[in-house]
């Protein structure tokens, strides 16, 4: 998926990030969410919150996911060999909640990437999602006039060969 | 006089009349949605009023229920705020006709600037340079293509019937009319009420300045200087400031004098705004927007003026209390607009519940909000959150003490825009003040991916020691302490970041 993967040592005075060393200090404030993070004397203000694979922590207004797995977990994972079991990640999914306004693909239809596959209405503006790659249309499984949730599959395409 | 006020909105405007209100002395009553119950201009007005329902149509649009709610508070006015029923005569005339005051311009003012198409004549009569295009509105594709043909293209379709870039189209040939003119058409219908669309010649780079306008019954219209919105996306505006960097004195007299005249053509009264498209060739008029403007706070800062209380004083019969003093600004003010959009995922919508808001402080800095720590920000109403507003002696001030502002700004629980506008106060191109409304398009960097590598260790190091500190007991401490102390990677862990975003890239229409 071209995540980042880094190597995160725990040392006495802080962390041993990809081989460099960083004195860390962690500081939380009572009841206040979120924590306060030193590294080598410079001071980040993070929010933070749990997440399935690890933790969720929004910097600088950004939000960014963070899996966390001990040298075990990863281990068994690398044995088991489970990547992705949840389907290709070509298929169109929603990316908001909205109302399908028009369909603009169909079965079997060959598609370029980029080319538009489904119009979803949102905050009163229409958004044309297009397609990520070429190829297949397998199935569509929304009419104009749904309500869609974040994350329902839209559309999905015939697997290539292999 | 009307002693008591309600407020036919919700969000960030309707705190900002309420303010506006408490100030003058007067009472306030907000009215809300069944979802808005806990929202902060409910508990922070001196009355509220159900509304009930959700979307818009059911509660802030329905004219009935804001009617009853002011009859059965006493109120003897009616603020509207800025979209929903602000633009709509309809509207102000049945608030009138209800022997209440509509805090705003006429009836007949709202109607003639409403109608874009009835607007362009009337402006073009009155002297007013107006951009290129159709006579009226068109009724169908086929009639369009000849009208764009004598136009030239780039071509845009508006609706007739309202702003605020709804319904609006782009189109470089024949094709593309052709395949934007049905979606135009129906998000008009859906925005307004009303599927008339007509074109115009699109002007490629032009800059997007507009005017405040002040006139009171008295027969005065002032303006007040400019305001330099060309940062926008889809029509859609995010940084505004005031001046603009390219106005110079010569130049604003000349503009203001012209939007002086656009209001009076209409009769004008109570505070607007009358729109340009300027470009190396001169000015075109573009709209008037009869309402208070959501970045009416930079001129406000500049102007030494508060445009909310005039509009109401105004409504109470009386004369402009502000007197242009050369009509000269003083020092320079940006407004970001904070809004509930994911600006690294193509602006997605984003949803929550605000957590761990910490709110800029210190000289200089203004906050209108609609939100508090534990607000729910849901997907039925517009995404405007806040605006945080600084002022400053010159632009190059005002620009740093809002890159201080925006970095101590902080809301947790959705996406925000706070990180496009962090970029955009580091930019080249803005820094020096050379912009057009395709400024967005023009620098893609700015809604990238990219991660300061200190970011990075920050991020890494937090994730692992909050882990750490969530585990159980003290076993795995104590393994965790064994493990480094037998030589280091027994019991390292490993952090995966997925920087990628995780759903499909979200496109927009051409437009």
């Amino acid at each position: 998926m071209g995540d980042d993967i880094h190597e995160v040592e725990r040392t006495g005075e802080g962390v041993r990030i990809d081989g460099r060393e960083l004195p860390v200090e962690l500081v939380h404030q009572s009841d206040e969410p979120g924590v306060h993070l030193r590294i080598n004397d410079r001071g980040y203000s993070l929010l933070n919150e749990r997440s399935e694979a690890g933790w969720r922590i929004q910097l600088g207004g950004r939000y960014f996911d963070i899996s966390v797995e001990d040298e075990r977990t990863h281990a068994i994972r690398e044995l088991t060999g489970d990547e992705d079991a949840t389907g290709s990640s070509r298929d169109l999914r929603a990316p908001m909640p909205g109302l399908v306004v028009k369909i603009l693909a169909e079965p079997g239809q060959r598609v370029d990437a980029g080319a538009g596959l489904v119009v979803v209405e949102a905050m009163k503006m229409e958004n044309e999602l297009k397609s990520e790659g070429p190829g297949v249309i397998a199935t569509v499984y929304v009419e104009p006039g749904q309500a869609v949730n974040r994350g329902d599959v839209l559309v999905t395409f015939e697997s290539e060969s292999g | 006089m009307f002693e008591k006020i309600l407020i036919a909105n919700r969000g960030e405007i309707a705190v900002r009349v309420i303010h506006a209100c408490r100030e003058l002395g007067l009472g306030s009553v907000a009215v809300y949605s069944d979802v808005d119950r806990q929202t902060p201009h409910v508990l922070l007005a001196d009355e509220a009023v159900p509304l009930g329902g959700a979307s818009a149509a059911e509660s802030y649009l329905n004219v009935e229920r804001l009617l009853e709610a002011a009859h059965r508070t006493t109120a003897g006015a009616v603020h509207p705020g800025y979209g929903f029923l602000a633009e709509n005569a309809r509207f102000a005339q049945a608030v009138e006709d209800a022997g209440l005051v509509f805090i705003g311009p006429p009836a007949s003012a709202i109607e003639a600037m409403g109608d874009k198409t009835a607007a362009r004549e009337r402006m073009g009569a009155a002297g007013v340079p107006v951009i290129p295009g159709s006579d009226g509105p068109l009724a169908s594709i086929e009639e369009a293509l000849p009208v764009a043909v004598q136009v030239g293209y780039p071509v845009m379709l508006k609706a007739a019937g309202g702003g605020g870039g709804k319904g609006m189209r782009t189109a470089s040939n024949p094709t593309e009319l052709e395949s934007v003119f049905e979606s135009a058409v129906r998000e008009a219908r859906q925005a307004f009420g009303d599927d008339r669309v007509y074109l115009e010649r699109f002007l490629t780079g032009p800059r997007h300045i507009e005017f405040q306008i002040l006139a009171d019954a008295l027969g005065n219209t002032i303006h007040l200087g400019e305001r330099e919105c060309s940062i926008q996306r889809r029509h859609q505006k995010l940084v505004e400031e005031s001046p603009s960097p390219v106005v110079d004195p010569a130049t604003r007299a000349r503009m203001g004098e012209v939007a002086v005249r656009a209001a009076e053509a209409v009769g004008y009264r109570s505070a607007g705004t009358v729109e340009f498209l300027v470009d190396e060739e001169g000015f075109y008029f573009l709209e008037m927007n009869t309402r208070v403007q959501v970045e009416h706070p930079v001129t406000e800062l500049i102007m030494g003026i508060d445009l909310v209380q005039e509009q109401i004083r105004i409504a109470q019969g009386e004369g402009i209390l502000w007197r242009p003093d050369g009509t000269q600004p003083a020092g320079h003010a940006i407004e970001c607009r904070i809004s509930a959009e994911d600006p690294l995922h193509g602006f997605l919508p984003s949803a929550g519940r605000v957590k761990g808001l910490r709110i800029p402080a210190g000289p200089g800095v203004r906050w209108d909000a609609g939100i508090e720590e534990g607000v729910e920000v849901g997907l039925h109403y517009d995404p405007l959150l806040a605006k945080l507003i600084v002022h400053a002696r010159t632009r190059d001030a005002a620009i740093a003490r809002m890159r201080r502002a925006l970095g101590d700004l902080r809301i947790g629980g959705l996406a925000t825009t706070i990180p496009f506008h962090r970029a955009v106060m580091e930019e080249a191109d803005f820094l020096a003040g050379e912009y057009s409304i395709r400024y967005i398009e023009e620098h893609p960097g700015l809604t990238r991916d990219t991660v300061p590598a200190d970011w990075r260790d920050a991020l890494l190091a937090a994730a692992v020691l909050l882990e750490e500190q969530t585990r159980d007991g003290h076993t795995a401490t104590a393994d965790r302490e064994n493990g480094v102390a037998k030589g280091g990677l027994s019991d390292w862990q490993r952090a995966v970041d997925p920087w990628q975003r995780p759903v499909p890239e979200w496109t927009h229409s051409p437009e």
